[in-house]
């Protein structure tokens, strides 16, 4: 064989494996969303009533989307409505009006042509320009996107995987949010988000997302805006078409004025917080501690806790949430705060409820019928969050409600035993 | 020239890895600059075995591109069969052998200061890690150094601090660390320290270090820990491969000058996770272009 043929054999080689292992080099680089790519039409099961049933058992991993197919078998009792039951005509047109409003995820706006000034203004409020949301896309598509899905379903490649299920932020529904509850539709304000992205989510797979640059976070906020009022201006818009009521108007005038709705109630309520009254006491106020797990305790009360958060909820069964997905009342002894472990966190679930999984919210606001409560109490409120912040740390309760929550047979262990 | 294109190719590309890795120190490819006590150490150690390494990897690649070189491509030469000798053999298994127990015996020290449990020297600053997929959350105490640490490493008190993905203590100050994980096998790794240690799980792992330099001052009028230099941004990763998210488990360190500065911006952070009232800050800062 002569070197020439020799030769060029092995540049046949080196041609065919060197483009091979370029991609090796290379890396990945996850920019921004392709051009063409549109949102697709909603096509899960949409949850109009969950069973109101309690059980012991949670979903298994990878099924969320047969457990949601199953909400209305009639043992469970729940209500579902399937998308893929719009006539045609109605599908593409809802997915046209969305797309003309809401734009696609590589260039995602709110946009409502001849809009009045004060929506505008709204739609300025809440950050959601087009500049803002685009960059907002990026972020997700990078750190988001394969948990809570290119739509914010909550479906993306690692989503069914993990438990608790990743947000649908479609429904419009949060859980942890410091709005007033005056407001009506309350949704969670800017800086709600904006603390879950900074500290994560305690006890499921939500991270903290704390060293993105501030701007970053700010744009996700946007972003997560803009897709929970997409996704609930299309569940709207899908509802009555599905459960026969039907459309007055247009599908298009139906989803502008749902969006006018939601953009006001997001607008008010990041503007509207709760304000917790001053904190009455001194740190660790035994009296004030006891008084709350009183009211924790009392089956009957304005609060009863134990009725939910059964045994402080170490024997709490789990039930449906408003999303169709299980949830359990947390074990409060367990030193695990998914909405953020500080006092002000805590009084804002305890204040506010937590809606979307049905937690009721404690009201003592009616001075008149809670009468006896604020004559033996400065504040409640600050007592019940006394008693939640206390109750994993036995040396900090009073000796009964010690004796009442972990039981006297642990009197002389040490504490590292008891719990 | 017939038949040796293979060699000459695998020659030159021997050639550029080993240039490559050459002129790295040079370029800023090489190991950030040490801020542990005890990373000159480390470094001994790893010096030593790239020298031993370097060496070997020269002389065995050289040897086989010669040999790709000298003997290709002759047709009709007649294969030599080598059944044994006993001297190259013993040679080249004295050799390894002797390299390996002096590296065996030369590490002592290294691992002795920086591992054993009874050589760790009393802590100025505690703190209790936890990884989880996929970030860290670091547990300071209300003092900075609890009066049973070990037991308050796995009893948690009503007055900790929970940070996610910061890690402060302050020039001069023995640190000690008690890693947990939450789920998977992580590794905390600290390269401006020299430091890495693996979390398994359910099991407390001790471990310590004492920064010799600073990076970050706490900014009392911003409420801020400010890095002195964006140079000096020293990061926090995980090193055992722990899932998807792997790439985005990191942490930062700032190391305050003065053990008041850590105490100043201690308070400053106790004051805020302790918070009764709602965040005075307004919506942060919107993008710029």
């Amino acid at each position: 064989m002569s070197s020439a043929v020799s030769f060029a054999r092995m540049v046949r080689v080196l041609c065919l494996a060197i483009p091979c292992l370029l991609p090796f080099v290379s890396g990945c680089d996850l920019g921004p969303y392709p051009p063409e790519l549109t949102y697709p039409l909603r096509s899960d099961p949409i949850v109009t009533s969950p069973p109101g049933l309690t059980r012991w058992d949670t979903t298994l991993p990878g099924q969320l989307d047969n457990h949601i197919v199953h909400l209305s078998d009639p043992e469970l009792g729940g209500k579902t409505l399937d998308p893929a039951k719009l006539a045609g005509d109605k599908r593409q047109q809802i997915d046209q009006t969305l797309n003309e409003i809401f734009g696609t995820p590589a260039k995602p706006k709110v946009y409502l042509k001849g809009a009045e000034d004060d929506v505008k203004k709204q739609i300025d409020a809440l950050k959601l320009d087009e500049t803002t949301l685009e960059k907002g896309s990026v972020v997700y598509r990078r750190h988001c996107m394969h948990c809570h899905g290119v739509t914010g379903d909550g479906r993306g490649p690692t989503g069914p995987w993990v438990n608790p299920t990743p947000r649908d932020y479609r429904q419009g529904l949060f859980k942890f949010m410091s709005t007033a509850v005056t407001v009506n539709n309350r949704k969670p304000r800017r800086e709600d988000i904006h603390r879950t992205l900074e500290h994560g989510i305690e006890g499921t797979s939500m991270p903290s997302f704390g060293l993105l640059e501030e701007h970053e976070k700010d744009e996700l906020t946007s972003y997560v805006i803009h897709l929970s009022l997409r996704g609930e201006c299309e569940r709207y818009t899908m509802e009555p078409l599905l459960d026969g009521s039907g459309l007055e108007g247009t599908v298009r005038e139906k989803v502008v004025d749902l969006l006018t709705d939601f953009l006001q109630a997001w607008t008010k309520s990041d503007t509207e917080g709760i304000k917790p009254g001053n904190f009455p006491y001194k740190e660790n106020d035994q009296a004030s501690i006891r008084r709350g797990y009183t009211l924790f305790t009392d089956p009957k009360g304005s609060a009863s806790c134990i009725n939910c958060h059964v045994d402080f909820g170490r024997q709490a069964p789990f039930r449906y949430d408003k999303w169709g997905t299980m949830v359990r009342p947390a074990n409060l002894t367990g030193n695990v705060f998914r909405g953020g472990r500080r006092p002000i966190d805590i009084y804002w679930r305890i204040r506010g409820g937590i809606d979307p999984s049905q937690m009721p919210r404690a009201d003592f606001d009616d001075k008149g019928a809670n009468q006896a409560l604020w004559r033996d109490s400065a504040d409640p409120y600050w007592d019940l969050v006394n008693f939640v912040q206390a109750l994993p740390y036995p040396s900090m309760l009073p000796d009964d409600v010690r004796d009442s929550v972990y039981g006297r047979r642990h009197e002389k262990a040490t504490e590292h035993a008891q719990r | 020239m017939q038949h040796k294109g293979w060699s000459i190719f695998f020659g030159v590309v021997l050639l550029a890895s080993f240039l490559s890795v050459a002129i790295s120190p040079l370029v800023g490819w090489w190991l950030p600059a040490n801020v542990s006590s005890f990373g000159p150490d480390v470094d001994y150690l790893y010096y030593v075995i790239l020298g031993f390494t370097t060496f070997f990897f020269v002389l065995t690649e050289a040897l086989l591109v010669w040999a790709m070189y000298r003997f290709a491509g002759r047709p009709g030469a007649k294969g030599v069969y080598v059944e044994g000798h006993h001297r190259l053999e013993m040679l080249w298994t004295v050799v390894p052998g002797a390299i390996l127990l002096y590296i065996a015996i030369a590490q002592i020290g290294a691992w002795e200061r920086i591992k054993y449990q009874a050589k760790t020297p009393d802590a100025d600053l505690v703190m209790q890690v936890t990884a989880r997929q996929w970030d860290w959350t670091f547990r300071y105490a209300d003092e900075p150094r609890p009066k049973d640490a070990r037991t308050w490493a796995e009893l948690p008190a009503i007055d900790d601090m929970y940070l996610p993905d910061e890690l402060h203590c302050w020039k001069g100050a023995n640190v000690r660390i008690y890693l947990k994980t939450q789920d998977v096998l992580h590794s905390l790794f600290l390269p401006q320290l020299r430091l890495k240690q693996d979390a398994l799980p359910g099991k407390t792992i001790p471990m310590w270090f004492n920064a010799t330099d600073f990076n970050a001052r706490f900014n009392e009028s911003t409420g801020q820990c400010e890095l002195m230099d964006k140079s000096k941004e020293w990061e926090i990763t995980c090193a055992e491969l722990c899932g998807g998210g792997h790439y985005r488990m990191r942490g930062l360190l700032y190391v305050h000058e003065t053990k008041d500065d850590y105490l100043n911006w201690l308070k400053h952070a106790q004051k805020a996770a302790r918070s009764r009232q709602p965040e005075k800050k307004a919506t942060p800062i919107a993008a710029k272009d």
